[in-house]
């Protein structure tokens, strides 16, 4: 259901009980005035000399307070005939002086109240009085002061109440007051037509408020629409300074976390894309090598041990590059998740070694490292450190040559606070500039790799040094190579073997 | 008899090599290609467990958390997985290493080995490595039975690299256990294991430079 008649149906439904409820309360504030009228009324009466005259001789009285022109309550049948006629202003005295008529209530629509006296034991005092309601007796006997009623009549009901005079005894001791019911002005079908004109004032009222809102409503919806058919790259925006425009800003905002999803997304298989095609095309050639060293292999009329050391050579450097290039697609698709951890830089250091110490043995290069004796724990990713090292020592390794060696030391710095891992050879010497240029970060490790050079390699390790905080420096060892220094914050310490 | 391995991988080419590598290494060598046994309940009274991840049936993980219920041996996770979430569910499982695959037989051995192997300082009690005994708590030092008599320096580091017997100990760590400044340290301390090789005769050969380290006691690792 549209926005429109939702809120005219809701309005309609809310405002019928509701019309309901306001009709019986202002009937019951008319009925408890009307009542309060008619004991205010009936008590002024009894002030003055109206015991004596009440008592001196009640039908008089009574006719007296039924005064001239003034009829009996519009129900023949409750009451004896008329008493004997002549003017009772005569006999009993004046008339009681004017009342003003009930407020909000027009004089003719409000007739003077009867009153009939009763003794004390609730008998009549008068001939003519009108049925007394057994229940008004029964309270009355009970000891209330005041009972009130109304009784059906034409039109208007009309009012009842039995009262205990101030001095309560003699036959004048209670009198009963009745306010005969008088013609009503009040039209139901009018009463019906005014509420219902309200109830269609109101319903058109908020229809034409709802116009503009639901003008923008729409005009939001237009723009979510637009948006989402450009990915989400448009921005949603909606003037003013109200719930819609708040509506606006957090579409916007949701429409902006959804790009940025998307985005992601995108650079991820961008990623893997971008890895299938390089590990494809990078794996393809070393191992086109390697089948070809292994078909020589096969076919050759001896065996040649150099033949046998390529091949091995040609498969290091393939899961080498497969690692790195894992490695990479990682680093490569946005911001890297590190699963961090307290990791031990000594265990990473002799995993290193250990794993290039084959390939190093084959090309007649002598590897070792030193860790010391306390354990140095760093907070980080221990996959990608080990990574970034292996790179390291496998350079080391690689631009070396036979009879060389490959040296990693890892010590405390700064009483424990800082630790070093430092990568020594006395291999290939490096120019000032080529030193310069290993420190210079490449901005697409991918196509600056190369299989003489240390492009993906030391781009994995520059960017996993950054990751975790720490440095990565360049130098010209003293020993003849290249000296790669790592220094970072270690995160706690221990003794060898007792947490290692 | 050899110390006893387990190892479970399902790829039969690996597996066949593998054990061809730890028996010709004197290791006795029990082969699964699946967990299920481990799983089950078997297969705990071994020295080490060599675990390959990915196995049919029932997973490298669920084998490995089975395992450590019952066995507190070293476990060697065999992987081509090289992502930190594998690598820290298995330490937190209660690995004690990662190989990651491929991997040289050398390098299996090197790292089997070094699981094995006693803890490596040896506080307290005397070290023997041919000849030369050292005995940490007396701070005395002989040769084929015969006491040699060192400086304190001399002693301090003889007992440091002897402590790490087999691996090489850095040279600024041995400076550190000299008096003078490090400046002139680092110059005397090659003067120091000079005297030390001497004094030590014969065993004085086991004192290694190790190039761009240090220097190590006895044969490398």
């Amino acid at each position: 259901m549209k926005l429109r008649p939702r809120v005219a149906l809701t309005t309609a439904v809310l405002m019928l009980p509701l019309a309901a409820i306001f009709g019986w309360v202002d009937a019951q504030v008319r009925e408890r005035a009307a009542s309060d009228v008619l004991v205010a009324d009936a008590m002024t009466s009894l002030e003055g000399d109206a015991r004596a005259r009440c008592e001196a001789s009640p039908d008089e009285w009574v006719r007296a307070m039924q005064g001239p022109g003034r009829s009996p309550p519009r129900d023949p049948g409750m009451f004896p005939p008329p008493g004997p006629p002549g003017d009772p202003q005569d006999r009993l005295g004046p008339p009681p002086r004017p009342r003003p008529p009930p407020p909000g209530d027009a004089p003719n629509a409000a007739p003077h109240v009867h009153l009939y006296p009763l003794d004390a034991d609730l008998h009549p005092s008068a001939s003519m009085i009108p049925p007394l309601d057994p229940a008004l007796v029964a309270a009355a006997r009970a000891g209330a002061n005041e009972v009130r009623r109304r009784s059906p009549g034409p039109g208007r009901p009309n009012e009842e109440a039995l009262l205990r005079t101030p001095w309560g005894t003699g036959p004048c001791a209670y009198v009963f007051a009745v306010r005969p019911a008088a013609p009503t002005t009040e039209d139901p079908q009018l009463v019906l037509r005014v509420w219902g004109a309200m109830l269609v004032a109101l319903v058109a009222a908020l229809l034409l408020a709802l116009g503009p809102i639901i003008g923008r409503i729409r005009g939001l919806a237009a723009r979510v629409r637009a948006s989402a058919r450009h990915q989400y790259r448009d921005r949603i925006e909606m003037s003013g300074d109200d719930e819609i425009e708040e509506l606006a800003a957090a579409f916007d905002g949701a429409a902006r976390e959804v790009r940025t999803h998307v985005d992601a997304q995108e650079r991820r298989e961008q990623t893997l894309r971008d890895f299938l095609a390089n590990t494809t095309h990078d794996v393809m050639t070393p191992l086109t090598v390697l089948q070809g060293h292994l078909a020589g292999l096969r076919d050759g009329a001896r065996f040649d041990p150099a033949r046998v050391d390529a091949a091995i050579d040609e498969a290091s450097y393939i899961a080498s590059l497969v690692n790195n290039l894992a490695v990479a697609a990682r680093l490569e698709a946005g911001e890297p998740h590190l699963v961090r951890m307290p990791v031990d830089v000594g265990r990473i250091v002799e995993r290193c070694v250990s794993r290039h110490r084959p390939i190093a043995r084959q090309r007649g290069v002598e590897i070792a490292c030193a860790v010391p004796e306390n354990v140095v724990r760093v907070e980080g990713d221990e996959t990608f450190l080990e990574q970034a090292i292996g790179n390291v020592v496998f350079n080391a390794v690689q631009h070396n040559h036979a009879g060389g060696h490959v040296a990693i030391v890892v010590s405390e710095l700064s009483g424990g606070a800082r630790f070093r891992v430092r990568v020594v050879d006395d291999g290939q010497r490096l120019t000032d500039d080529e030193i310069a240029q290993l420190g210079a970060p490449k901005e697409d490790a991918a196509r600056t790799r190369r299989r003489d050079g240390h492009g993906l390699g030391l781009g994995i390790t520059r960017r996993v040094v950054d990751l975790h905080r720490m440095t990565l420096v360049f130098a010209r060892s003293e020993l003849g190579g290249l000296q790669v220094d790592i220094e970072g914050e270690r995160s706690s310490s221990e003794t060898r073997g007792e947490g290692a | 008899m050899g110390q006893r391995i387990l190892l479970i991988e399902d790829d039969a080419a690996l597996g066949q090599q593998i054990v061809g590598h730890l028996r010709g290494a004197g290791f006795e060598t029990t082969w699964l290609t699946d967990g299920k046994r481990v799983h089950d309940g078997e297969g705990f009274e071994v020295d080490l467990l060599i675990l390959d991840l990915m196995l049919p049936g029932v997973s490298g993980f669920d084998v490995l958390k089975r395992f450590r219920d019952a066995s507190d041996v070293p476990v060697l996770i065999l992987s081509a997985r090289n992502d930190g979430e594998t690598r820290v569910r298995g330490l937190k499982l209660g690995a004690d290493d990662f190989l990651t695959k491929p991997f040289w037989p050398e390098e299996l051995l090197e790292r089997v080995r070094a699981r094995l192997r006693r803890p490596e300082l040896q506080r307290g009690d005397a070290i023997e490595s041919g000849a030369l005994r050292i005995d940490l708590r007396t701070r005395e030092v002989s040769v084929s039975d015969a006491s040699v008599a060192l400086t304190a320096t001399e002693y301090a580091i003889l007992a440091a690299i002897a402590r790490r017997r087999g691996a090489p100990v850095a040279r600024q760590a041995l400076v550190e256990l000299l008096d003078s400044d490090k400046e002139g340290a680092d110059r005397t301390l090659d003067v120091h294991v000079s005297r030390l090789r001497k004094k030590l005769g014969e065993a004085g050969a086991q004192i290694v430079t190790v190039w761009g380290i240090g220097y190590r006691l006895g044969v490398s690792e």
